[in-house]
């Protein structure tokens, strides 16, 4: 459990043996390379496949776009393409992503051609659309007859609001503005033109955007001696042309997904290709040889010496590197745990000196996510759901961790709520009394205890980073002067919590005791923060001030304490709301009777309750991923990691399976 | 003006200023987040998260005018002092305003958390962190103004 460490490695081969070399350690897939090379000797061939890269990307969104849907339940599972690594080259390999990429683009290039016509039709229809009862024609609305034009018109709407605006700018050179109805009178909108030199092209549209919202360019083809009213009709049968045109060749767009599927395998070819020759850009380079630099598992060195034992002309060195903060790491947790590493990944990776957090929060993470929902029919709902994804779905890698979460804070919901009797936010006094003889505590009555218990729950959690951060020192340090510094603080923190208790219960019952022996603890504490916490190294008069300086800093744990009484007031959010949508309910069944009434409060308690049941989980999500990160990591967790990344296949598309027989 | 009607009027400002922040702060995000959502659709439910954040003020506005009803029993037309009604006015202020201006703040720092994982989307377990930051004070209202309710009803 923990983290997996990393030896350093490094790699003599010859120049020329060099790329298969590569290609075998990356079917091994045991190191992780660095980069030690100054200048990039593969430039040229990396863009060239970042070149076929892009463009297989271009055509996988392409031809996406035009995939039917998938169910909700297809979208969750892992639909990657299992393929054996023979085939997987071989139709990587044989694919003409080029020839496909051109006739795609072109294909994409036509429809949004299509496309601006179309916006352009609809453009004139609209703004030619007040003339369509009379019979007038262009010529009859814009002021000049003439059929050959060394003119751009352009039609827009001018906005009631913007009409000083263009008045103030109208004295562009070459350009004329006019309203196509008179002005006068007229409160809306009002169709313009605008008639412009193509010099003037540019600086017309500007301001046209300035003043409205829709505006057109008369193309070339409109025939300026047709009366509006055929012209119109004319444009409607082009409109209707123009979608026809724009279905035919989004039907030949969607043929061209019979190549999706190679197209995504051989993204993932080329992708692994492009890091392979990344990796040999890491190098440093003499005339005949290459140098390697890079991390190996300390479980994978048996694998890797295997490896060399066949390849003689290999020179291989693996040792433990001076720094071990450079070293990268692999998180290994017990299954209980695995599912949780996101939240450390999404944090960031623990160096190597570090301990790996993710099993000392998963529990807490879980507890505060049960008492942030607090439901045990949300927690039934949850928990239901989470078995059933992982035993009949075969999820997505990315969505397995969230099934677990969903499985487990379910069950913590679920608990939490069982001992709260809170189920779907019945009121308790119609819950049958083997389910109130569960109960140790009402929410809504017990708000102080609930309090007592978030803000317990948050010291006990804070306490346990605070160790762990001293076992980091000592561990890293490799002495036990890190306990002296640091154990004031427990020390302290615990005195607090009991003073605090009994100065709450007036030292009554067995908070007498405690009282007594926590202002003890303050004490003692507080003394060993004074005179150790700065560091035994540096001199005395200056340890006493940064002591009392640190005293004074461990204020702000009342602030990290506090924080914890979120999970009380998110703890009853939930309640409260699922009280309200069982009261509205129940109203509708007073107002409109057993049958009307019933059938709405079926309804009003279905979508309430999802809609409630989806905005608590998203913050019972958020507040103890917050919890984690801001009050727990500060106490021990540094990140500044990085994650062990072998060199192999990437597999986001395919999944690589051994060969088929 | 009686004691209830103190009480009324608390829980209804309560529930308002909770309801007027979140609207805000919500539709701060989403203007920011629509905006990220038309170059990258993909980042939906990222984007989701960070929007809906300042959404909770809202719902503790909603709870303490909640606890209000259910404290003082208000379907049932109880006597409540002058005094009384006054304290859970106060109490109900104090959730209104820090709800209320919370939120709003919170809708700033989704707006930036939204800009962040719109160029680092793999940063979102710390994008949504600065956001929950400013929900600390939100939750310190919500806590002072549920005590203050207690405080009331024992003077009952």
């Amino acid at each position: 459990m923990g983290l997996e460490k990393s030896l350093k490695v490094t790699l003599i081969v010859s120049k020329e043996d060099c790329e298969n070399v590569l290609g075998e350690l990356r079917e091994l897939s045991i190191l992780h390379f660095e980069n030690i090379s100054e200048y990039e000797s593969v430039r040229s061939e990396v863009e060239e496949l970042e070149q076929i890269i892009a463009r297989a990307r271009f055509i996988r969104k392409s031809l996406s776009t035009y995939q039917p849907r998938k169910g909700f339940l297809k979208f969750l599972e892992d639909d990657r393409i299992e393929v054996d690594r023979e085939e997987f080259i071989r139709r990587a390999q044989n694919i003409n992503i080029e020839k496909i990429y051109t006739e795609v683009s072109g294909l994409e290039e036509e429809i949004l051609a299509a496309k601006k016509d179309l916006e352009e039709i609809e453009g004139l229809i609209s703004l030619l659309g007040v003339f369509a009862g009379e019979k007038i024609t262009l010529f009859d609305i814009l002021p000049f007859k003439q059929t050959k034009r060394h003119f751009q018109v352009c039609l827009f709407l001018l906005k009631s609001t913007k009409r000083k605006t263009l008045k103030a700018s109208e004295n562009i050179k070459l350009a004329e503005f006019f309203p196509l109805v008179p002005e006068e009178g007229k409160n809306g909108d009002i169709p313009y033109a605008a008639i412009c030199h193509y010099e003037a092209v540019d600086e017309v549209e500007k301001l046209i955007k300035q003043v409205s919202d829709a505006f057109v360019t008369v193309p070339e083809s409109a025939k300026l001696d047709m009366s509006i009213r055929d012209y119109l009709l004319e444009l409607e049968k082009k409109k209707k042309d123009t979608f026809n045109k724009i279905d035919k060749l989004r039907e030949r767009l969607t043929s061209y997904a019979v190549y999706l599927p190679d197209i995504e395998i051989a993204l993932d070819y080329f992708e692994s290709e492009l890091k392979r020759k990344q990796t040999r850009g890491y190098a440093i380079e003499t005339q005949k040889a290459t140098l390697f630099s890079g991390w190996i598992l300390e479980n994978e060195i048996e694998r890797f010496k295997e490896y060399l034992n066949s390849r003689p002309y290999i020179h291989a060195d693996i040792f433990e590197p001076e720094n071990w903060t450079d070293a990268p790491v692999k998180l290994k947790n017990s299954r209980w745990t695995k599912p949780m590493e996101f939240i450390t990944e999404l944090y960031g990776y623990p160096s190597a000196t570090e301990v790996d957090p993710t099993p000392l929060f998963s529990p807490w993470f879980l507890i505060f996510f049960g008492l942030c929902l607090n439901d045990a029919g949300y927690g039934f709902i949850l928990m239901t759901l989470g078995f059933l994804s992982l035993r009949y779905l075969k999820l997505k890698k990315t969505l397995l961790s969230f099934a677990h979460i969903a499985l487990w804070g379910g069950v913590a919901a679920f608990i939490s709520g069982v001992l709260t009797a809170t189920y779907f936010s019945i009121e308790p006094s119609i819950l049958p009394e083997p389910l109130l003889k569960l109960r140790i505590m009402d929410p809504l009555n017990d708000v102080t205890l609930f309090l007592v218990i978030s803000l317990l729950l948050g010291i006990i959690h804070l306490i346990i980073g605070i160790v762990t951060g001293i076992y980091n020192r000592i561990k890293v340090e490799g002495t036990i002067v890190p306990l002296l510094e640091e154990s004031g603080k427990v020390i302290l923190f615990v005195g607090a919590t009991g003073w605090a208790a009994s100065y709450l219960s007036d030292y009554k019952g067995v908070f007498g005791p405690v009282g007594a022996i926590s202002e003890k603890m303050l004490i003692a504490g507080a003394v060993l923060i004074v005179f150790f916490s700065a560091g035994l190294g540096t001199g005395f008069i200056r340890r006493i001030f940064s002591g009392l300086y640190n005293l004074y800093g461990m204020s702000s744990y009342v602030g990290d304490v506090v924080s914890y009484a979120r999970l009380m007031a998110l703890g009853l959010t939930s309640g409260l709301i699922g009280m309200a949508i069982n009261v509205l309910a129940g109203i509708s069944i007073d107002m409109l009777g057993y049958i009307a009434g019933g059938i709405f409060a079926v309804i009003i308690l279905i979508f309430g309750h999802i809609f409630n049941l989806a905005m608590n989980l998203i913050s019972s999500f958020v507040h103890p991923l917050r919890l984690q990160y801001v009050e727990f990591f500060k106490q021990f967790y540094a990140d500044g990691g990085k994650s062990f990344e072998p060199l192999s296949w990437q597999e986001k598309y395919v999944k690589l399976v051994e060969e088929r027989r | 003006m009686e004691g209830i009607q103190w009480a009324l009027l608390g829980g209804s400002i309560a529930a308002a200023g909770g309801a007027i922040g979140s609207a805000i702060g919500v539709a701060r995000a989403s203007q920011t987040g629509t905006g990220v959502l038309s170059e990258e659709p993909d980042k939906f439910g990222s984007v989701l998260i960070l929007t809906v954040l300042p959404g909770t003020q809202g719902f503790y506005g909603f709870i303490t005018a909640m606890l209000v009803w259910v404290f003082f029993n208000l379907a049932g037309a109880p006597k409540i002092p002058v005094g009384t009604g006054l304290n859970v006015f106060a109490a109900c202020i104090v959730v209104a305003l820090g709800e209320c201006f919370s939120a709003i703040a919170q809708g700033w720092a989704s707006q930036a958390a939204i800009q962040f994982i719109a160029r680092r989307g793999e940063q979102i377990g710390k994008a949504v962190i600065f956001p929950a930051l400013v929900e600390t004070y939100a939750v310190t209202s919500l806590v002072i103004g549920i005590f203050y309710l207690l405080a009331a009803r024992a003077s009952l």
